[in-house]
């Protein structure tokens, strides 16, 4: 049977935010990203959580989010949710976001599924080394299926994961 | 399917150079005893050989690593069968197996470039059965490229 988040992180509370709209959940990240002051100045919070995918919940506060904006890659020539995660630093050596990456992909996958005219092929990530916490050096991550596929001018990795049963123009 | 990745494998490298010679698919200027040293594995059916997977070693600028760079060729008689399919999961596990044996030698996986039109509708499938290659882009002229990492491999 194929790991949940729940599996990886049973501590936490993971709940879809995708195209909800809801107030609650927006709410909480405003707060999440006000408290741990991550945002860029010229990012405001209120159009980022339009943004959101999925989001960790521990004792009735986020401390994880996930964020992603459809865009065409061109180097793969496909449309890709390119995710941001954020997660609060007490909790970064929880496997916290590597959990919500997996509940953000099945999640997303789901609803190009479900949404066939959307085009969605799948995840993209550009990642910092900081961000990858030791695994970095892993070309192929088998539990989220990201691949390594290049790297950005300034060095940072661009991984991607595609959704299988999509299909390429 | 007969594994032939640096076994040096007389009788595999003899059929397979009767089978390029047979098919004619071998670009003018190839040596095809040299070619045939780069064999990974060959498939045959009823004492012939009708297809092959072959691979150089590389490095791949854009990954910064050494790849094979896989080649198949496949008797046009047996096109509509999955022969090449056939060849992707021993191929994979020959070549896998050797960087595991010589990891001086640091290869982190392979790499195969898909001419537009030669795999049909297959080139819309963003992550290939069997062997498990994926797209990771395109090449000027068009053709995909597509990239497997050996899970076992580290970048430096």
């Amino acid at each position: 049977m194929a790991l949940t988040a729940e599996d990886m992180a049973p501590d936490f509370e993971f709940r879809p935010a995708w195209r909800l709209n809801d107030p609650q959940i927006e709410k909480d990240a405003v707060e999440f990203w006000n408290r741990l002051g991550i945002l860029p100045k010229k990012v405001k919070p209120e159009e980022r959580a339009r943004e959101l995918t999925a989001v960790a919940y521990k004792d009735g506060r986020i401390v994880g989010v996930h964020t992603a904006r459809l865009g065409r890659l061109d180097q793969v020539r496909a449309r890709l949710a390119m995710l941001r995660s954020a997660v609060d630093p007490d909790c970064r050596r929880t496997r916290v976001s590597f959990a919500l990456t997996l509940y953000t992909r099945a999640l997303l996958e789901r609803w190009s599924k479900e949404h066939p005219e959307e085009r969605l092929a799948g995840l993209g990530a550009i990642l910092e080394s900081r961000e990858l916490a030791g695994r970095g050096n892993e070309p192929y991550w088998p539990t989220t299926r990201f691949i390594l596929a290049g790297f950005m001018p300034d060095g940072r990795q661009l991984r991607i994961s595609w959704f299988e049963d999509f299909r390429l123009d | 399917m007969r594994v032939a990745w640096r076994r040096d494998d007389p009788e595999i490298e003899a059929d397979a150079i009767a089978f390029w010679n047979r098919i004619g698919v071998l670009p003018e200027g190839v040596d095809p005893a040299k070619r045939a040293k780069e064999l990974i594995a060959a498939a045959y059916k009823d004492g012939q050989l009708i297809a092959v997977a072959t691979a150089i070693i590389e490095h791949v600028d854009f990954l910064g690593v050494r790849m094979a760079v896989l080649r198949g060729a496949t008797d046009p008689a047996h096109r509509r069968g999955h022969v090449q399919l056939a060849l992707a999961r021993p191929s994979h596990d020959a070549l896998r197996d050797w960087a595991l044996a010589f990891p001086e030698e640091k290869l982190a996986g392979a790499i195969a470039f898909v001419a537009p039109g030669e795999w049909g509708d297959f080139t819309r499938m963003p992550v290939w059965p069997e062997s498990e290659l994926e797209v990771a882009g395109y090449t000027p002229d068009n053709q995909q490229i597509r990239i497997r990492w050996f899970d076992h491999f580290r970048l430096d």
